[in-house]
């Protein structure tokens, strides 16, 4: 089978780097070009990888390479409906970033360019390739701890807004400027809107949609950012499973411009740590766990050594095979629009002090 | 339990007749006081220590999650988890939203702090597991937890892989051969029965926790935050 042509845009969305492996070594693709969107990623992308071309415009890589088939849109949630627009104008298929956006007018219009022009438009929510994800789901689907009563889950990460910086500005994250809450310093577009994975993970396990959505913003553990930074969200599905998510910044960093060893504080960047309550018992999950630990360079504090991105061998294997059979991806525009419609009830819930019924 | 009690009355001569009402409350002169045993464990007095002495910032977070036996009274956990919040933070809890499963309970409290607290509560483990709790208060100076970071079970001091495999976790000589929740009982015991401050605390303290549980149960029925006194 002939190896599908990609590009990358923009490469200034947080996941960018870890798109470098499996697209130069996954044996079905052809990395054909990127296009970055300033000059600042443009050096980061040179300094790390060798012999991919490299555009300053999109529609530049585009008419230079009508042989690309597909593009993965590494950029920031207000370019995502532009971007689609474009690649979907040529006929080439999308992996978009986890939130195409936040605005549900322009989600039915995405909708509606994707459904019109025919594309394959896959939404990047990794941790369905998780290995332990998919042990938990096996677990699930096997009743072992019997029917399930509540669903708890961290999305817990550091706050990646030194690296990408687009995350920290208000319209780029969220879409527009929005205060948390009336009276309130801090705007919508932080934690939350970097953590769409477990709103997604528990209407896949639960088979259910969201019912109650209740949900508080917490005092920010980084007072010079614009945007939340701590929240708590808990409320119940349609099939009367209880949840409590925490998709807070709740790890602290060193404001690093490019990632790299030393940019958690201690014990490590990342957590997705899932409690599941049953009938018949308890199961306690961590995605990402166990790690391997040391306390050298660069700071001698006591952190995880966690350098590899499996999941996005499962996703990118996926989004081929989405192509080649013109299938429409596990986590399509469809689907992902609850997902969404769930994460606006959390910013109205911490606005109106209530909570929100779906 | 009461053996253990009389023996610490006698040896630091306490003149009180105390005696274990089970493992709720001590009656002392005809009066029985409630217990807040996790005002005496020793995990929470350190956590307490550390926002108390600013070693940690301004409180933002504090996620707990408590699952106990299969049986237990879920209300009964909110009760001491929400104790655990307002001693551990020097605070006091203003207003809670909760919602509940068969055998769980989430919620939401804020303290007068501007601390914003989840509690995952749940009565689902079979006879023979211990509970698996875990406390862990997020500030804008690091964390405070009690349990081994990047852990998602509580750990043992000591472990045995023989015929049988066992573990143990001592955490008292005096008292050595308790479990730490037997401990935390006997040691809050011993505290109110030297103390006549504490006795009035202890009243005070169980009295408002009562209030606060009701709040839980009215915000279940209406699906609203509930404001103490509200």
């Amino acid at each position: 089978m002939e190896k599908i042509k990609i590009a990358m845009m923009s490469m200034t969305h947080g996941h960018t780097r870890k798109y470098y492996d499996v697209l130069k070594n996954n044996p079905k693709l052809e990395w054909i070009a990127v296009a970055t969107a300033n000059d600042e990623v443009k050096e980061i992308f040179l300094n790390s990888v060798q012999g991919i071309p490299c555009y300053d415009s999109e529609e530049e890589m585009l008419d230079a390479h009508p042989e690309i088939e597909a593009v993965v849109l590494a950029s920031e949630n207000s370019e995502h409906l532009r971007q689609v627009k474009l690649c979907a104008e040529r006929g080439i298929d999308v992996l978009s970033m986890k939130i195409p956006t936040f605005d549900m007018d322009e989600y039915a219009e995405m909708q509606k360019v994707v459904r019109d022009s025919g594309i394959v438009l896959q939404i990047e929510l990794e941790l369905h390739y998780n290995p332990v994800v998919i042990r938990m789901k096996e677990l699930i689907e096997n009743k072992v701890f019997g029917e399930m009563d509540a669903f708890n889950a961290t999305n817990i990460t550091l706050s990646p807004v030194w690296a990408f910086p687009w995350q920290g500005v208000p319209e780029l994250s969220y879409g527009r400027r929005v205060p948390i809450k009336e009276g309130h310093e801090k705007f919508r577009g932080g934690a939350l809107c970097d953590h769409p994975h477990i709103f997604d993970m528990i209407r896949e396990v639960t088979n259910s949609e969201f019912d109650v959505i209740f949900a508080k913003v917490a005092p920010n553990i980084r007072h010079d950012i614009e945007e939340e930074d701590m929240l708590a969200v808990v409320g119940r599905m349609k099939n009367g499973v209880v949840f409590s998510l925490d998709p807070s910044w709740s790890r602290a960093e060193h404001r690093l411009k490019v990632p790299g060893p030393g940019w958690e504080v201690a014990p490590k960047r990342m957590e997705v740590n899932i409690v599941i309550h049953g009938d018949e018992g308890s199961t306690f999950v961590d995605c990402f766990g166990p790690n391997t630990y040391h306390n050298g360079s660069p700071d001698n504090a006591y952190i995880v050594q966690y350098t590899y991105f499996d999941e996005w061998v499962g996703l990118v294997d996926e989004f081929v095979e989405n192509i080649r059979t013109r299938r429409a991806p596990k986590i399509n525009l469809d689907w992902h629009k609850n997902t969404i419609i769930a994460m606006n009830a959390v910013y109205e819930s911490i606005a109106t002090g209530k909570a929100v019924k779906l | 339990m009461q053996g253990k009690l009389d023996l610490l009355l006698k040896k630091y001569s306490v003149d009180e007749n105390a005696e274990l009402v089970g493992k709720c409350g001590v009656k002392i002169g005809g009066d029985i006081i409630p217990l807040l045993p996790f005002e005496s464990e020793r995990r929470f007095f350190e956590l307490r220590q550390l926002v108390l002495n600013r070693r940690v910032g301004n409180l933002s977070t504090y996620r707990i999650g408590h699952t106990a036996k299969r049986g237990e009274d879920i209300f009964a956990l909110l009760w001491r988890e929400l104790g655990v919040l307002e001693y551990t933070t020097d605070s006091k809890v203003t207003e809670i939203f909760a919602i509940a499963g068969k055998n769980t309970l989430n919620a939401i409290a804020e303290t007068d702090k501007g601390c914003v607290c989840t509690l995952e509560l749940a009565c689902t483990l079979e006879e023979g597991c211990g509970d698996i709790d875990k406390h862990e208060i997020i500030t804008d100076n690091g964390i405070a937890c009690d349990r081994v970071v990047d852990t998602q079970v509580p750990q043992s001091s000591i472990y045995v892989y023989g015929k049988e495999n066992k573990s143990y976790t001592d955490v008292d000589s005096e008292l050595y051969g308790l479990s730490e929740g037997d401990v935390s009982v006997i040691r809050n015991a011993f505290a109110v029965a030297k103390s006549a401050e504490l006795k009035k605390h202890n009243k005070d303290v169980a009295a408002h926790l009562d209030e606060l549980v009701l709040c839980a149960k009215k915000s279940i029925e209406t699906l609203e935050n509930i404001k103490l006194g509200g």
